[in-house]
């Protein structure tokens, strides 16, 4: 009965300050709506820079069936090879391309001339993905140029399931939606103990026959109430921007959510009590989630190619369990005979967290 | 008094480190009375106060309060006693009525009997315009009377009342105390921490501490016989400090303290009342400060208080 007394001060206290109430339920929303446009590794509108010495009608046919597409837009062409280095030193250019002299010339004889292509490296990731897309579009192009194409050895038919256009933002998004979430989840409770402290609430709460229990309890479950509220504006967001359509059971999600919002919560009163000041808290709370959310979860940087430690690391974040399951009840609709250790995983999280906010509360009342 | 005390202290004492808070505590408080805890700030007086309401353990000695051991049974103090800080804690943000609903429902309260604690509660803290109002909204002294009624909801027989009135203008402070003397009549003990001395006047008897130890206890009729015997000569005058300077050094006066706007001083061993009147009145007129003359003074806590506590920070 304390927990609900307690549990509806909280409520009162948010819905008194809708600055927070907005901060806390449509702020998620509104960064997934924000980010979500900018997530994304694939490659398109590389600038590139071009050094033609042949000037016939077959290089400029090369230049133009690299840029035929929107992955490439021709920045300038340069007029010596100093000047193309400018280009890419200067990072007008991404990609540069040097067309031999008497290109057309060799190609009328039979013969297979290289056209040279520089790449700037400095973006590992964008300038693999530029390379594989250059290389395509000119081995295609030459192959019209010289009016055949070889015949493969043997075909391939490639089907991708789940994300048919391997856009990564479909990939992305998940993480996103689970490291916002996880960020503002556990701020948001991290902050309300020490601020129940700072303004002397605390001790009024203490001499009562309140236990450790009811205070995290009562504490932890609105806000997981307005955590959900959030994820579930987050979801409709994904959906209706970025069309991410949920392909598994709602039920299930909400689920993963509920248990992985309530543990974050459990950890923002774990940071709540071990600290003196609202702005500590509020550092603590967001370097404990941000980092560990966005680097070892899984969200951009594959597990499996991290060192061991690291994994072992991630193994003990919630994040990488909501993740993991968020993808593949979101992207494959897979069921919970498939997610059912990242339920797990996520359980033993929300219950240990909780169960670490209540002993630390009691041991501080002492 | 022939009933058993409601609050039993002995030699409670709590280290922090190497520090002693509260050395060696002993004392008793009975039913219907309000005592009070004078001393000056970083006495103990708080961290005494905590150990009594089972916040904090001690390091030995115990304590009863209302008949429950503070060590053995922290939580069932709780329910026995009210506790209002200094701070006034409350919701700043909640109405008025919903502090109260909280601190009703904490204890337990609930139906019939919450709405009358509720209706008793208002009418104490004279609030019945005002339900609705956000608490950071109210005035000090009105603060002060909520943290009071969340308090005494439950109708606890102790109350624990740190540093009360602070904040809240002179005028309130009187009502204050008003309405403490009420509870008190009507059976509750009060326990309240001031470093106020005229506060202290207020209470049916005071327990002077410093440095976490007893120094002295009693009624401030009882405490202000501590001195009898000794002469005190009073100086109203509009330059105190003036004042202070030419008396500081004179050999028939041992002590001279600002005293508001004014000095008190007491005369050296063996020096009668007459000399040190005249002595004083003659000290002024030589550095020309201008005042009242002289006069013999009845000690207050506040000369109590400087006598047994020496020069340690302490509001008039």
């Amino acid at each position: 009965m304390s927990v609900a007394a307690v549990a509806r001060k909280e409520l009162r206290q948010i819905s008194r300050d809708p600055r927070s109430l907005g901060v806390l339920v449509v702020l998620p929303a509104v960064m997934t709506l924000l980010f979500g446009r900018v997530l994304s590794l694939d490659v398109r509108h590389v600038p590139i820079g071009v050094l033609d010495r042949d000037g016939t009608a077959s290089s400029r046919a090369l230049v133009a069936a690299l840029v035929s597409g929107e992955y490439f837009d021709l920045r300038s062409y340069a007029a010596s090879e100093a000047d193309l280095d400018r280009l890419l030193l200067t990072g007008k250019a991404t990609l540069a391309m040097v067309v031999p002299k008497g290109l057309e010339r060799a190609l009328l004889a039979g013969e297979h001339p290289a056209v040279r292509v520089v790449v700037d490296g400095s973006n590992a990731t964008s300038a693999q993905t530029a390379l594989g897309y250059a290389e395509q579009y000119l081995t295609e192009a030459g192959a019209r140029l010289e009016g055949e194409r070889p015949a493969p050895l043997f075909s391939t038919r490639l089907r991708v399931l789940f994300n048919p256009e391997l856009a990564s933002d479909r990939f992305l998004l998940p993480g996103l939606m689970a490291m916002i979430l996880m960020v503002s989840a556990t701020v948001a409770t991290a902050l309300s103990i020490v601020k129940e402290r700072e303004t002397g609430t605390m001790d009024q709460l203490r001499v009562s026959p309140l236990s450790a229990a009811e205070v995290v309890l009562g504490k932890a479950l609105p806000y997981s109430v307005l955590s959900l509220l959030a994820a579930v504006l987050v979801m409709a967001t994904a959906w209706l921007a970025f069309g991410l359509a949920v392909r598994g059971s709602l039920l299930l999600l909400l689920l993963l959510a509920t248990l992985f919002v309530l543990g974050a919560q459990g950890l923002g009163l774990v940071i709540s009590s071990v600290t003196s000041s609202q702005q500590v808290a509020f550092q603590l709370a967001t370097y404990a989630t941000m980092l560990p959310s966005f680097v070892i979860s899984g969200f951009i940087f594959p597990l499996r190619s991290m060192p061991k430690a690291l994994q072992l690391l991630s193994a003990v974040l919630p994040v990488r369990y909501f993740i993991s399951g968020l993808r593949a009840v979101v992207l494959k609709g897979a069921g919970f005979e498939v997610i059912w250790p990242e339920v797990l995983a996520l359980a033993l999280f929300c219950t240990s967290m909780l169960a670490l906010a209540i002993w630390r509360l009691h041991r501080t009342q002492l | 008094m022939s009933s058993p005390p409601t609050v039993e202290v002995r030699q409670l004492t709590r280290r922090f480190g190497n520090l002693v808070a509260v050395d060696a505590l002993t004392f008793d408080a009975y039913r219907g009375e309000i005592l009070g805890f004078l001393g000056p700030n970083g006495a103990g007086k708080s961290t005494a106060i905590r150990m009594l309401c089972g916040l904090l353990a001690p390091t030995s000695g115990g304590a009863r309060v209302a008949g429950v051991d503070v060590v053995a049974q922290p939580d069932e103090v709780k329910r026995r006693i009210g506790y209002m800080s200094q701070r006034f804690s409350l919701y700043g943000e909640l109405r008025v009525s919903d502090n109260l609903e909280l601190y009703g429902a904490l204890y337990g309260l609930h139906g019939s009997r919450l709405q009358e604690r509720l209706d008793w509660a208002i009418s104490l803290t004279k609030l019945s315009d005002r339900v609705g109002a956000r608490v950071d909204e109210l005035a000090g002294g009105f603060r002060q009377r909520l943290a009071l009624a969340c308090a005494l909801l439950h109708e606890p027989e102790v109350v624990f009342l740190d540093e009360p009135t602070g904040g809240v203008d002179p005028v309130m402070r009187r009502a204050f105390f008003q309405l403490i003397d009420d509870l008190a009549a009507g059976g509750i003990t009060v326990l309240l921490t001031t470093h106020f001395l005229d506060e202290a006047e207020y209470c049916h008897r005071v327990a002077i501490i410093s440095r976490g130890r007893l120094v002295a206890a009693g009624t401030p009729t009882a405490l202000k016989e501590l001195l009898a015997g000794q002469v005190l000569v009073d100086v109203r005058s509009d330059r105190p400090g003036a004042a202070l300077t030419a008396l500081a050094s004179l050999p028939e006066l041992a002590q001279v303290e600002l005293f508001g706007a004014g000095v008190h001083a007491r005369a050296a061993t063996g020096v009668s009342e007459t000399q040190a009147l005249m002595a004083t009145a003659d000290a002024l007129h030589r550095a020309g400060v201008p005042s009242s003359p002289p006069a013999a003074a009845l000690p207050t806590l506040e000369d109590v208080f400087l006598d047994l506590v020496g020069h340690e920070e302490v509001s008039p």
